[in-house]
């Protein structure tokens, strides 16, 4: 039975603000992912736009009267090494999201591949695909990663973003593959074929779109877990040493004792970015989760 | 006269293996059928579940290869074809799938599923020639172009997506159209329709049917012959007038008795089948006659080897002992049995 | 034969889904009455609101489903009225439903007879069962479904799948209802199966002297099994009167098309379907919602909805050809098969 949408009974689709209500109604989206995507959101066009209008000289040792709690004029108060820490977070936080990203992006494509790779073509590429990601999985990931990480001379934000991404392809590749084994078996990829369809043809045509939703939840779930890795490294000291970061500011306020001195300007500001950071994530991983699995969209 | 799809000494076994012996499934148990060349047949593979009749229907059409025997079209056998030979098999035979909803990619609207083979068999050269014969077989199918296309599947009901199949299928302009329990999910009343639509496929356009089914009363009406089979094997063929009128195998008079008819002077009457259901699959070291650990009309014999093809009549056979004073059908492929020749 | 008491009456029953884009009407004021111990069935194809409708009598609608508006008179109880205490000693004891693919249903991780004694257990209190009655009633249970008493230790993956039909049809009667509402309980079945699931069906209702709605969309199926049936199309019951009446004689235009396009074993005939399709629900067109298909309409049928209105002694029709005439006259001609060719002869309404 057909479904009552505006474009089923009009057979048009809508444009303009009724597309835009459309969307907004549509059961795809919920209010986790409209909550989500305003944070994710504003934290993007903080870390893009948010360098230009400070000054990078007072993110510098000696820059500025340390230990000063907030005023007008150190809206975040400074740090006891004399660094502005409204500055210190509007240059740390766009650190953080890149070293989330390039540990997201590489994790997600690697698993992308090894992913579709072991769904759709199975045997025994596949049982290499599946014995080596289950393995890597019940490793401890954050002992290897500080191992990787201490024996790195010179740690650079990128090099973060590749530690981080060495462990974190396996739950993509997971994720992936079981979407793909489920896929494979609908009878539209039978179609396919009988249409004449080549194999490649398939995975790209037929079974790759499909995965869209799969894939953008993996992200954001790669993602979210690469900061959290980043920030645990960076939080005892190996992170890199030539930006701020969020983790690493959190290192030097720990460092240099700002709990016991109750400088809560140094500490607070990182944790509660941290947190704004994971909970837009979270939240658009929900809502995302949401759309990929129609079950969980129904208000019963 | 080399048949257009022949499947020779066929067997489908899954499972098994070192450490599964036991577990081993006889889909299908080294079947022999073949569709002629020559002049287009409407022809129904009939049974219930664990029969075997989707799984003869994936082997007929090269989505499985067969455990042992061979598939051949044309001549060539499917397993051994150059790449040229397989691409005119994959065009020439089509399916059309039961379920019509899934048989559609939710990602593309449907037209996605009617201009791919037009594009991967290079069957047009504009994008003119390609929406008119889409059309054109829209039409055939008694759809509105303007009202199917540009649609996604969940806006079309079930009979719609399913119609579009067909057309899908005829647009490959198949030599054998594959129909798995095609209309079993589409509502009664258009049910007709369809079943109508591959009935003129097979009258005007020469396109040999084979209509996989559970269903006997939509077989009786829309094809010319029927296969029975029971756990992988053949139990009755011949024409469906023979063959449903006056059932001679103890399965295909189950079966027929279990139809429920719109009609209450023909009731099922109270008494239940010894076993309604079959309470196992074909294992292997079985012997004997797949039917007897249900058959009414048992014998000893039965349990001890396999019956072969008896012909009580023309132009059908059964494979049951009851008749074993009939003679045997001369060869394997039970598709002789319609042969003009035999009698 | 004596008048059975009445066990069920639905009165003018409505009920809609909310939408996004509005309500859409699933049943339009349906009414019926069940004796005890009588046997109806509900034809319907898809989107008639059969399934809506059955859910709605046992009150196990979800949202977005809400039943706006009627009356459902369970063995003299008001049970739209009564309260969620009452609501849930009144289901399994008076009416059960065995749902659509019931046998899915079932708890993969739970033994067949937990799975009985769950429900018998839950009403314990209520309808004063000791404990220690509970495999006696487990047993009794699986009897009248005609499965055997060993398989209540089994799990449903070990059954087969008539087997698991009659288990959950043993689920739901357990506590011998009144009233048994089943909703297409042999859809998945293989035919053989089919035949004997239904005749458990028949021997269940017999033994428990219950009256029984059968839902399905197969003519041939709830011929064998009712006595009385009712034919519903976009929400709406267009006829009702007793199995052997209404095969012979339909008396609405739609039943009359349904039937002519069941096929036969008798011979072979031209496979008529219906053209077009069943109207959305969502803009139901004014008049009676079969008018776009119906070869008899004409034109009050297209501004007037029909009542369903008796035809004869026993039959009811809602057809505005009554009562001027008293059976359906005979069809007008169809440029027909092969419909499929003549893009022009087919009315193919979009929903």
């Amino acid at each position: 039975m057909s479904v009552a949408t505006p474009t089923a009974v009009t057979g048009r689709r809508p444009f303009g603000t009724a597309a835009l209500r459309g969307i907004l109604r549509s059961p795809r989206m919920s209010g986790s992912l409209v909550a989500g995507i305003a944070m994710v959101a504003l934290v993007v066009m903080l870390s893009l736009f948010g360098p230009r209008f400070v000054n990078a000289r007072l993110a510098a040792v000696g820059s500025v009267r340390p230990s000063q709690p907030p005023s007008a004029q150190y809206l975040l108060g400074t740090d006891s090494q004399g660094r502005d820490m409204l500055t210190i977070m509007v240059l740390g936080t766009p650190q953080t999201l890149r070293i989330g990203l390039i540990a997201g992006v590489v994790g997600l494509a690697v698993g992308l591949v090894l992913g579709l790779t072991s769904g759709f073509f199975g045997g025994a590429v596949d049982a290499v695909i599946r014995v080596l990601a289950d393995s890597l999985l019940t490793v401890p990931s954050l002992a290897i990663m500080v191992v990787i990480a201490a024996s790195v001379g010179h740690m650079t934000v990128e090099l973060m973003g590749l530690t981080v991404a060495a462990l974190a392809w396996m739950h993509p590749t997971r994720t992936i593959r079981s979407q793909v084994l489920s896929i494979r078996e609908r009878s539209y990829v039978s179609v396919a074929r009988a249409n004449g369809e080549s194999e490649p043809g398939i995975l790209f045509r037929e079974i790759m779109p499909n995965l869209v939703p799969y894939i953008a939840a993996s992200f954001v779930g790669a993602v979210s877990g690469a900061i959290l890795a980043a920030v645990g490294l960076e939080a005892i000291g190996l992170g890199p040493n030539d930006v701020h970061t969020l983790g690493t500011t959190i290192y030097w306020a720990e460092r240099f004792s700002a709990v016991l001195r109750g400088q809560w300007w140094w500490w607070g500001p990182p944790i509660v970015a941290i947190s704004f950071i994971f909970v837009g994530l979270f939240l658009l991983s929900a809502g995302l989760d949401r759309i990929a699995n129609p079950k969980l969209r129904q208000r019963t | 006269m080399t048949p257009l799809l022949e499947v020779r000494k066929a067997s489908k076994i899954y499972g098994g293996g070192l450490f599964k012996r036991h577990d081993k499934t006889i889909a299908i148990d080294n079947l022999s059928y073949s569709i002629p060349d020559e002049k287009p047949s409407i022809t129904a593979i009939a049974g219930e579940s664990g029969s075997g009749k989707t799984t003869l229907a994936l082997l007929m059409m090269g989505f499985l290869t067969p455990s042992t025997g061979q598939v051949f079209y044309r001549g060539r056998d499917v397993a051994t074809m150059l790449s040229a030979e397989r691409r005119q098999f994959r065009r020439e035979v089509q399916p059309i799938f039961q379920d019509p909803y899934e048989a559609f990619n939710p990602f593309y609207r449907v037209d996605h599923v009617l201009e791919t083979p037009l594009k991967r068999f290079g069957l047009t050269h504009s994008k003119d020639e390609a929406r008119r014969q889409i059309e054109e077989a829209l039409e055939r199918v008694g759809l509105r172009p303007n009202e199917t296309l540009g649609r996604f599947p969940h806006q079309l009901s079930g009979g719609q997506q399913q119609r579009i199949g067909v057309a899908r299928a005829l647009l490959c302009q198949p030599r054998i159209i594959v129909a798995d329990e095609p209309v079993s999910m589409v509502d009664a009343s258009l049910r007709a329709t369809i079943l109508a639509s591959l009935q003129v496929l097979n009258r005007d356009l020469g396109i040999s049917i084979i209509y996989i089914t559970h269903d006997l009363t939509t077989a009786y009406q829309i094809c010319e012959n029927i296969v029975v089979l029971y756990l992988g094997n053949v139990a009755e063929v011949g024409t469906v007038d023979r063959v449903i009128r006056t059932p001679r195998h103890p399965y295909t008079q189950l079966l027929v008795s279990s139809i429920p008819v719109a009609d209450r002077r023909r009731r099922w009457g109270e008494d239940s089948p010894v076993e309604a259901e079959a309470t196992s699959t074909l294992v292997g070291g079985s012997v004997g006659c797949p039917f007897a650990p249900r058959c009414p009309s048992v014998m000893d014999i039965c349990r001890e080897s396999p019956p072969p093809l008896f012909v009580p009549d023309a132009h059908r056979a059964a494979a049951c002992f009851l008749y074993r004073d009939a003679p045997v059908l001369p060869t394997a492929d039970v598709a002789s049995i319609w042969e003009k020749e035999a009698a | 034969m004596s008048p059975d008491r009445e066990v069920l009456r639905v009165e003018d029953l409505r009920v809609e889904y909310v939408t996004p884009d509005g309500p859409i009407k699933a049943v339009e004021g349906v009414s019926f009455s069940l004796q005890a111990g009588q046997r109806m069935g509900l034809i319907g194809e898809s989107g008639s609101g059969k399934t809506t409708l059955g859910t709605a009598i046992v009150r196990l609608l979800r949202p977005p489903a809400r039943i706006t508006s009627g009356r459902i008179v369970l063995d003299g109880h008001e049970f739209l009225q009564v309260g969620e205490r009452e609501l849930r000693q009144l289901r399994m004891r008076e009416v059960a439903l065995i749902p659509q693919a019931a046998m899915n249903s079932l708890n993969p991780v739970m033994r067949i007879g937990d799975q009985i004694a769950d429900g018998i257990i839950a009403h314990a209190q209520s309808a004063k069962i000791p404990r220690r009655d509970v495999a006696e009633r487990v047993a009794r249970a699986l009897w009248q479904v005609g499965l055997q008493s060993y398989l209540a230790s089994r799990y449903p993956h070990q059954l087969s799948g008539g087997q698991r039909q009659r288990a959950a049809m043993a689920i739901a009667t357990a506590l011998q209802p009144k009233i048994i509402v089943a909703d297409e309980p042999t859809s998945a079945l293989d035919v053989v199966v089919q035949r004997q699931v239904m005749q458990t069906l028949g021997r269940l209702q017999q033994g428990l002297h219950a009256a029984v709605l059968l839902i399905g969309h197969d003519m041939g199926l709830v011929a064998q099994f009712a006595d009385t049936i009712g034919v519903l199309y976009a929400g709406r019951l267009v006829e009702q009167g007793p199995v052997e009446d209404l095969l012979d004689a339909p008396r609405h235009p739609y039943t009359r098309l349904l039937i002519d396009s069941l096929p036969t074993l008798d011979a072979k005939k031209a496979l008529r379907g219906i053209p077009g399709l069943p109207p959305s629900l969502l803009n139901l067109p004014p008049g009676c919602p079969f008018a776009p298909r119906c070869p008899y309409a004409f034109d009050r049928c297209r501004v007037e909805t029909p009542a369903l209105q008796p035809v004869t002694t026993l039959q009811k029709a809602a057809c505005h050809l009554y009562p001027a005439h008293t059976s359906l006259p005979p069809l007008p001609e169809r440029a027909d098969i092969p419909e499929v060719v003549a893009p022009a002869a087919d009315a193919e309404v979009a929903v």
